[in-house]
């Protein structure tokens, strides 16, 4: 007569063990994949740039920043900058009749950057700028700061 | 021993009714959707041997394929035509059988495979206008990717996937690449065989029970004289075009200094203008989907009656059309918009 199997026998039929070591295995396949595809190429666009001395943007001026996607504006308080990626959908903003106007679906913008007419909701970013030791103005866009940020132009 | 038949008598039986053969009812749109495709195999698989899939050299190597390699310029214009060409007839043929009630049962799975074949289509005019890379299509890929990113949760990990860096660059045309030449065509093969199996599966092109009074059938020789009639007719037309109006090719796309004009592909021109309305994912990605979900749902919640097959404008199947040309309506008149601004 056969001996009686233990619980741990029981589970341990031919079944469980497969169904086991297969689950086991295809999760395993299925982290591997995700780690696979998880990879980011760490190659990135510019974001920093060192530009002119503040002197050299006149008040009022407008300068294109095409290597990091930003635009240079002087008014009465000082300089800022203005990422020129539309908040819509990450299109470039032109400069056209004192707005800054998206190609792709129409949003417009004011110098400050609020939306004046739609699709996007939110105004377009203020970015860093600082002055670099040589005084020259240093821009970079991957560091966001308030809209009432200036950088003081000593004359 | 009886012989079973192959592939090719399988979709070409001996006689089929004359009534459902004529070129009036079918306009031999589902046809020339595969001639297209074949055509467009033929061309790709040429243009590979010279296409240059790295962000440093595609626009490069196309510019090689126009100017350099004896007929690279009339492989690539045919390339783009027939890719033109299939949206086109696909469209129609979806036209073509909502309005002769051939989606019905027991044709009702065979519509949600065709449903699938249009978005296959899509997303392979979008890959293959990327790999381009030149200033024209700039846009279109940034927009493109950036309404994958603003989908819900879901999306930054899909942007990741098909951008494969925090921005559109080198590894993004590689992406493009694979999908476009592997991973998109091996759907393609997939379903289009099943959509011609399911063909003949479901008792051959859609026919009236009602009008079958008439015993006319025309021979398997006759079917396949008609066949490969229309496809040399095509083939001439697609050359003159293909000579004629050669596929324009711009500089080197620059995602630095973008053009000031950002006009999508005539496909994408209606997503375009809805997306000048609202929301990215609401007007790029949830409309859209809508609009594939209703059609996908036609045979299973709009129309559910077998009868008026075949039968141009059948009673049965007014909610449908009406459906269908309104949604047609929209598409089309958001199209002209675009085209018009």
């Amino acid at each position: 007569m056969r001996n009686k199997l233990s619980k741990i026998q029981l589970w341990f039929s031919r079944r469980n063990f497969l169904k086991f070591s297969l689950s086991i295995s295809g999760a395993l396949t299925l982290w591997g994949i995700a780690r696979f595809l998880s990879f980011r190429d760490p190659r990135t666009p510019t974001t920093r740039i060192v530009l002119d001395v503040p002197d050299a943007y006149a008040l009022g001026s407008v300068t294109p920043v095409p290597q990091v996607r930003a635009w240079l504006i002087r008014d009465d308080e000082g300089l800022y900058a203005l990422s020129s990626v539309c908040t819509h959908l990450g299109c470039l903003v032109n400069f056209l009749n004192n707005q800054f106007e998206c190609p792709c679906h129409g949003s417009k913008f004011d110098l400050n950057g609020n939306v004046l007419n739609g699709p996007a909701l939110r105004p377009l970013e203020f970015v860093e700028l600082k002055l670099s030791p040589e005084n020259h103005v240093e821009l970079d866009t991957n560091k966001r700061v308030s809209s009432s940020d200036r950088l003081v132009v000593n004359e | 021993m009886q012989k079973r038949p192959n592939f090719f008598h399988h979709i070409h039986p001996p006689k089929i009714s004359a009534r459902e053969a004529r070129f009036t009812y079918t306009f031999g749109l589902g046809g020339l959707t595969l001639y297209f495709l074949l055509i467009l195999g033929l061309t790709g698989a040429l243009e590979l041997l010279y296409y240059v899939p790295s962000e440093a050299e595609a626009n490069l190597s196309l510019q090689l394929i126009n100017l350099f390699i004896p007929y690279g310029g009339l492989i690539r214009s045919i390339h783009f035509w027939a890719a033109q060409g299939m949206v086109i007839t696909c469209i129609l043929h979806l036209l073509r059988i909502v309005f002769t009630g051939a989606y019905k049962p027991p044709r009702n799975f065979n519509w949600l495979i065709g449903i699938g074949l249009l978005i296959l289509t899509l997303f392979f005019d979008f890959t293959g206008y990327g790999l381009r890379w030149d200033s024209e299509i700039a846009w279109a890929l940034v927009v493109g990717t950036n309404l994958a990113k603003s989908i819900p949760l879901i999306g930054p990990g899909l942007y990741d996937l098909v951008v494969g860096s925090v921005a559109i660059g080198p590894p993004t045309i590689v992406r493009f690449y694979g999908w476009h030449i592997y991973g998109l065509p091996i759907f393609a093969v997939i379903l289009v065989s099943w959509h011609i199996f399911r063909v003949r599966r479901d008792g051959g092109i859609s026919s009236s029970k009602e009008k079958a009074e008439s015993p006319r059938r025309i021979s398997r020789a006759d079917l396949i004289r008609r066949e490969v009639l229309v496809a040399m007719i095509m083939t001439i037309l697609l050359l003159i075009i293909a000579t004629l109006f050669p596929p324009s090719l711009g500089a080197k796309a620059n995602f630095e200094n973008l053009p000031e004009d950002a006009t999508a592909p005539w496909f994408f021109l209606w997503i375009q203008q809805l997306l000048r309305i609202g929301s990215p994912f609401l007007m790029g990605v949830l409309i859209p989907l809508i609009f594939i979900l209703i059609l996908a749902l036609l045979p299973y919640v709009f129309d559910k009656s077998p009868k008026g097959v075949a039968i141009w404008f059948n009673r049965e199947g007014r909610k449908v059309q009406w459906i269908v040309i309104i949604i047609a309506a929209c598409i089309l008149a958001l199209t002209v918009k675009g085209a018009l601004l």
